[in-house]
């Protein structure tokens, strides 16, 4: 009898009440707006729901209420579902190893539940009547019967309200309906046969038809501009049964400038993996410029034994059972996919592959005849033809040869075949690699040809910190200036020198002052997600200082109707495109002067001189002399060298004098 | 393949077919000139897959035959031989047990050149018997309209509308317009009559515009066809394909300022001398020229933080309240260097409203606008 309050007294570890215990576990599932959006969302299409309707108002801090029409429950398991791993997904712990719905913890509602006030309404077709349950903060505080139809609503409001650290946490409301625009939009993508039907404060933000067409789902996402040049995925016939992979790639010449416009979807389920990720850069390295990603839906489907999805609560991490065969597969498909549009560097004598010859290239690509519409071309008849068909000489338009069947994958026999005497070769990275669980194939990648910074030795060159007395001898491939000083040699990048130039021209002469602004006769229609007319529509107007007028048009769209003007260049279209997406991509937290000095980046590196530009002595001579006046002149804005150099010492080594 | 033929007319052809080539290497056999000698001609063709020149010359043609000749090495072989006379010839003959080789003799020169085959190269379209709608129009009329056009052409790769000079059929009318979405320009050809097949807009690559004013030095009329899809140029000596743009030229009629409340007339020589005037400091502005319009007077003048301030008074006409308006003086300075007109006049609404740039002469109908600058905020 006296033992027990004893130690009840000292004792310092007690079990957490089960309030406590939900809202821990809420932290793990629930950690923003976004996510109460995602586990709803998940529980409808678990449902079996064919439209799902969704509400928000302010970021989902005041109401996150999603409608389905899928099969509802009964009184009984609509208040079972708030316990703690409650859940009609799966029953036995064999299930787990192939789960079949995108939910089976049986915690998601109970955790949003207990940091939130919920309330339910659900009616099972078999039933006579629905049910509502009202649950605030974790404690189920009335349940009765009401008339609803087939399916279930709920809202969730005041998330958060009883734990005001993670409140705080919160970020802008833009920011956050971004976040749940962006989720929404991934199972719009992962689910056309569902019809979506998403609002803010009851205005309509994006819908999907539910035709189950992929194209319909794309078209409703990133609107008619992405939509059409997308290209088909298609997927390796050596692959293994049960396994697909398919979905679409935007090419070279439409990349955005950020990463979330790709959706990775494992068995419907969207996922961050980090061997997805490294597949993805990897296939992407050869095609598209650092920094710069394509708009790609990518739908993976495995059977559920090969596939661990229970890693983490949020379930968007995935573990595969063989890494290496998934690795291979989504390498290879995307390989094949983009070097079938063969926006690929002639072979010549400078080498192919390189990352600024596809720059360079896919902003001309229009005008760039390829293998494919070589063969357009070649099988134009002559004589004889309807004065309409295709005439013998003429040229397909961009659009045209987009749409062009993309060519097969290359098969093991004919792996590096050229095409006769066009001086084209097939992407040196569309080799055909075996595509086995467990083949060796994995390392061949790694050697890949077409990997830039690979090159033997270029470690031997150092940026240069300083230079002494020192002169400009010639220009290299007119891309390069070469030069000497007391140390030895020195290479200049003529672009990022000129770059560095003409950045601090404009940050001197725009510190203060207003950028100019050049209005359009016709003004730019901009391409964007639903997640981003919310930013543009709040902070749009700061961009006025910078030279941009956005604004916005009854049906919705964004036009910037003015550009900045610096010295002379306005802005084009692309690079007006580029810096806005940019923009969009992380404009939180980021002040005016910021995002200025990154405007005078892009202008800067579009005024440029460029690689392959001749330049004459004096225009040698004048560049590198301006280039000292910079104060930092050996760092281009975007931080690469401007400057390397190759020591006396090196080159006497090298050659084995002593 | 064994042919004569004067050295001037070669010269001369290769002057508008060489600079049809394509370059930099995109497709090996782009950079070459066609050479196919039958009886009694030679014709010359040069392409870059968006637009094709074709010459035909006379020749004493002993054996018929082609081949493609690396253009630049062509041009510049054919510009070093001498021209004294004007008369001399040039031979070509394949040499024997060569295919790939060919020799070119003058009286005194002598070259061997090594050649390709024709495999590769773009058929060249069949127009023998072909019909197809056509016009003429005088070169004259056609250079001035392309000259006026030409300074609003843009070069943004991803707009089509800012890739092209639209010919634009409409009522009889034609057209030419350009813009680069920050001015406007639209030419007027008044004499023309044209089939009704061509009631349509074309849109024509901008790469094809300094071609055409190059044909259109040769000779007095020019003919224009419309050839499977394609606009045909064709004068006496020359002919140029071009490929057209598809695509959806916008409405140029809606953005053209209507019912404009402030009417500016000014003397070309003083607005071409104020311009310059204030050009030097108006370069470290963004090329921001301001005018401040007066009922008999407007100032026109620049500022820049680091350079100083430059102003210039001059004399003008005017009707309407006065306003203070910038424009790009870079873009006034290319209308005025192909307005062509002793006067002009300048017919504005608010300062944020393009303005109408046109010649005060009533023969011409010539059209610009320009877009005002800002300082946002």
């Amino acid at each position: 009898m006296k033992a027990t309050p004893q130690i009840a007294q000292d004792s310092v570890i007690h079990v957490l009440d089960e309030t406590v215990v939900s809202q821990i576990a809420a932290g793990e599932v629930v950690e923003r707006p976004a996510s109460v959006v995602k586990e709803l969302i998940e529980n409808a299409i678990d449902a079996q729901a064919r439209c799902i309707e969704i509400e928000i108002k302010d970021g989902g801090q005041k109401l996150i209420e999603i409608v389905d029409d899928g099969i509802g429950m009964c009184q009984a398991d609509a208040v079972l579902a708030f316990s703690q791993h409650a859940t009609s997904k799966i029953s036995t712990a064999d299930e787990l190893n192939a789960i079949g719905t995108l939910g089976f913890r049986g915690e998601a509602l109970a955790s949003i539940a207990s940091v939130s006030r919920v309330t339910l309404i659900t009616h099972r077709e078999d039933f006579s009547i629905g049910t509502r349950v009202q649950c605030d903060g974790g404690r189920i505080s009335s349940v009765e019967s009401i008339a609803h139809p087939r399916g279930t609503m709920i809202q969730v409001k005041n998330l958060f309200y009883n734990i005001p650290a993670r409140r705080k946490f919160m970020k802008s409301i833009a920011v956050e309906m971004a976040q749940i625009s962006d989720i929404i939009c991934h199972y719009m993508l992962g689910y056309p046969e569902l019809a979506f039907r998403f609002t803010r404060a009851n205005v309509a933000v994006a819908s999907s038809t539910g035709q189950g067409n992929l194209t319909d789902a794309v078209l409703a996402v990133y609107g008619p501009e992405i939509t059409k040049s997308m290209i088909p995925l298609n997927e390796p016939q050596s692959t293994l049964p049960g396994v697909t992979l398919r979905g679409f790639i935007s090419p070279p010449n439409q990349a955005r400038s950020a990463a979330r416009f790709m959706t990775t979807l494992v068995n419907r389920r969207y996922v961050r993996s980090k061997l997805l990720s490294q597949a993805i850069s990897k296939a992407l390295a050869a095609f598209f410029p650092k920094g710069r990603y394509p708009v790609l839906i990518f739908d993976l489907r495995l059977p559920g034994e090969m596939v661990d999805v229970n890693v983490h609560p949020q379930k968007t991490e995935v573990r595969f059972r063989d890494e290496r065969f998934i690795f291979g597969l989504v390498l290879e498909t995307l390989q094949t996919c983009l070097s079938g549009l063969s926006i690929v560097s002639p072979t010549g004598p400078g080498g192919a592959g390189a990352i600024d010859d596809i720059e360079s290239e896919s902003a001309s690509s229009s005008n760039f005849p390829t293998p494919v519409t070589r063969e357009l071309i070649e099988t134009t008849p002559g004589v004889g033809e309807p004065p309409n068909a295709t005439p013998e000489f003429s040229f397909p338009t961009g659009r045209e040869a987009s749409h062009h069947p993309v060519a097969p994958p290359l098969t093991p026999g004919k792996t590096g075949q050229t095409f006769p005497n066009t001086g084209f070769n097939p992407q040196p990275t569309a080799r055909s690699y075996t595509l086995r669980p467990g083949a060796t194939g994995f390392t061949a990648f790694g050697a890949s040809p077409a990997q830039p910074g690979t090159l033997p030795g270029s470690g031997a060159l150092i940026p240069v910190d300083v230079l002494q007395s020192p002169r400009i001898l010639c220009q290299l491939m007119n891309s390069y200036l070469l030069g000497e000083d007391r140390e030895g040699l020195f290479i200049i990048d003529q672009h990022a020198a000129h770059e560095r130039i003409l950045f601090d021209t404009y940050v001197e002469a725009y510190r203060e002052e207003r950028v100019h602004a050049q209005p359009l006769l016709f003004p730019i229609p901009l391409k964007l997600l639903p997640s981003e007319r919310y930013l543009m529509l709040e902070r749009g107007d700061e961009l006025r200082h910078l030279g941009f007028s956005i604004q916005q048009e009854e049906d919705g769209q964004f036009y910037a109707t003015a550009v900045p003007i610096l010295d002379g260049h306005s802005a084009g279209n692309d690079s007006v495109q580029d810096f806005l997406g940019q923009l969009l991509g992380g404009w939180e937290g980021r002040t005016i002067a910021e995002i200025k000095s990154d405007l005078f980046k892009m202008m800067a590196c579009k005024a440029a001189i460029k690689a392959g530009d001749v330049l004459r002595e004096v225009e040698m001579r004048s560049l590198f002399e301006q280039l000292l006046k910079t104060k930092n002149p050996f760092t281009c804005p975007h931080g690469r060298p401007t400057a390397l150099r190759l020591t006396l010492k090196q080159i006497e080594h090298a050659f084995l004098r002593s | 393949m064994k042919f004569q033929l004067e050295l001037k007319a070669l010269s001369d052809a290769l002057a508008v077919v060489g600079r049809a080539v394509a370059g930099k290497g995109i497709r090996p056999v782009l950079a070459n000139v066609m050479c196919v000698a039958i009886p009694g001609e030679l014709k010359l063709v040069g392409t870059d897959n968006e637009i094709m020149a074709t010459s035909r010359l006379v020749a004493n043609v002993e054996v018929p035959g082609q081949c493609t000749i690396p253009a630049k090495l062509l041009i510049e072989v054919v510009s070093s031989l001498p021209v004294e006379s004007g008369a001399e010839k040039v031979n070509f003959s394949q040499l024997e047990g060569h295919d790939n080789q060919i020799e070119l003799a003058t009286g005194r020169g002598k070259f061997i050149l090594q050649v390709q085959g024709t495999e590769e190269f773009p058929p060249l379209p069949v127009m023998e018997g072909a019909e197809f709608p056509k016009f003429s129009l005088t070169n004259e009329e056609l250079k001035t309209a392309l000259k006026e056009v030409s300074i609003a052409m843009g070069t943004e790769e991803a707009n089509v509308t800012q890739r092209c000079v639209c010919f634009s059929f409409v009522e009889g009318k034609l057209r030419l317009v350009a813009t680069d979405s920050r001015r406007l320009a639209v030419g007027w050809l008044p004499t023309v009559k044209y089939p009704p097949e061509f009631e349509k807009n074309f849109l024509v690559p901008t790469r094809a515009i300094p071609e055409l004013l190059k044909i259109l030095e040769d000779g007095d009329s020019i003919e224009v066809g419309l050839f499977k899809e394609q606009l045909m140029f064709t004068t006496k000596r020359f002919q140029m394909l071009t490929r057209l743009y598809e695509g959806k030229f916008p409405d140029y009629n809606r953005i053209m300022p209507k019912d404009t409340t402030r009417i500016l007339t000014i003397r070309t020589k003083d607005l071409l001398q104020a311009i310059k005037a204030v050009a030097p400091i108006a370069r470290s502005a963004a090329m921001m020229v301001h005018f401040d319009v007066g009922a008999n007077e407007t100032r026109i003048w620049s500022e820049s933080p680091e350079e100083g301030n430059s102003e210039v008074y001059i004399s003008t006409q005017f009707k309407g309240e006065p306003i203070n308006i910038a424009f790009n003086g870079k873009y006034i300075q290319d209308f005025l260097g192909v307005v062509g007109s002793d006067e002009l006049v300048i017919e504005m609404t608010t300062p944020a409203f393009p303005g109408l740039f046109r010649p005060l002469k009533s023969d011409s109908d010539y059209k610009c606008v320009i877009m005002p600058m800002t300082l946002n905020g």
